[in-house]
């Protein structure tokens, strides 16, 4: 019967109770460092990391993103007719609940 | 009563009642109950897992392993209970002698409980046995015997 505990990995490099294990097989990406899970079962060990905190990572990078683009284009519009304020605006508050959406994680 | 040593992990399956409260007493053991057995109270909490160089039941193993059965990680981890000292150990570190003679046509018995990992009279260290402990004599015949 198969086993699962917690488990990190720092540069591909997975540790149970801070031992390194050898031979464990990473499912996830296994670059950054994580914490997960390993599941032994007999002398094989794989590990999956947990994923969500990279989607958290990316969506609040994607965020920041966004809001530079929709700060640019607010100032571009300004200057011009103005035509596209009511996109822009809708533009912001997507980006709000696109921020919230990191902590709506399943 | 019966006694199963399967590498080292001890099994104890009474056939009366009392049985394990008498056996307690007359060697001052601590059997407890776990699963569908008794075993003594430091096999109790086995690990179902080792990682290597992280202790196993006090011993650093030699291997990652998971299982839910704690006799095959100490097979792997070439480990045994030494029911004298109370402890476990690497099977190498046991060099005690057993009196265990085979008797002809039947079972060999003793007045001892075998450390695994003793060695018989023709140096065959011992990893497990069968054994039945007859509380008329507190004789323990040994039905089966292991090596490694």
């Amino acid at each position: 019967m198969s086993k699962a505990v917690v488990a990190q990995c720092v540069a591909g490099v997975v540790s149970i109770d801070g031992a390194p294990v050898a031979n464990a097989v990473i499912q996830s990406k296994g670059v950054g460092s994580s914490t997960g899970f390993a599941i032994m079962d007999k002398d094989k060990v794989w590990y999956q990391g947990k994923t969500y905190e990279d989607l958290v990572a990316m969506i609040t990078s994607l965020n920041s993103m966004i809001t530079k683009i929709s700060t640019v284009l607010s100032s571009v519009d300004g200057a011009l007719s103005g035509s596209n304020a009511a996109t822009i605006a809708a533009l912001v508050v997507e980006n709000t609940t696109f921020l919230a959406s990191k902590d709506l994680l399943r | 009563m019966k006694i199963f040593c399967n590498h080292g992990y001890f099994k104890f399956l009474p056939t009366a009642i009392g049985e394990i409260a008498k056996f307690n007493s007359a060697y001052e053991t601590d059997l407890v109950a776990k699963d569908d057995f008794y075993t003594f109270t430091f096999l109790q909490a086995a690990p179902d897992y080792s990682v290597l160089t992280k202790p196993y039941l006090g011993v650093p193993a030699i291997k990652t392993y998971a299982d839910e059965r704690p006799w095959e990680i100490m097979r792997q981890n070439k480990t045994v209970f030494n029911h004298l000292l109370g402890i476990v150990q690497p099977i190498n570190a046991i060099t005690l002698r057993s009196d265990y003679v085979k008797n002809q046509p039947s079972y060999g018995s003793s007045k001892n409980l075998y450390v695994p990992g003793s060695f018989t009279s023709e140096w065959k260290q011992i990893t497990g046995y069968n054994c039945l402990f007859d509380f008329s004599n507190f004789n323990f015949y040994y039905t089966d015997i292991f090596y490694e």
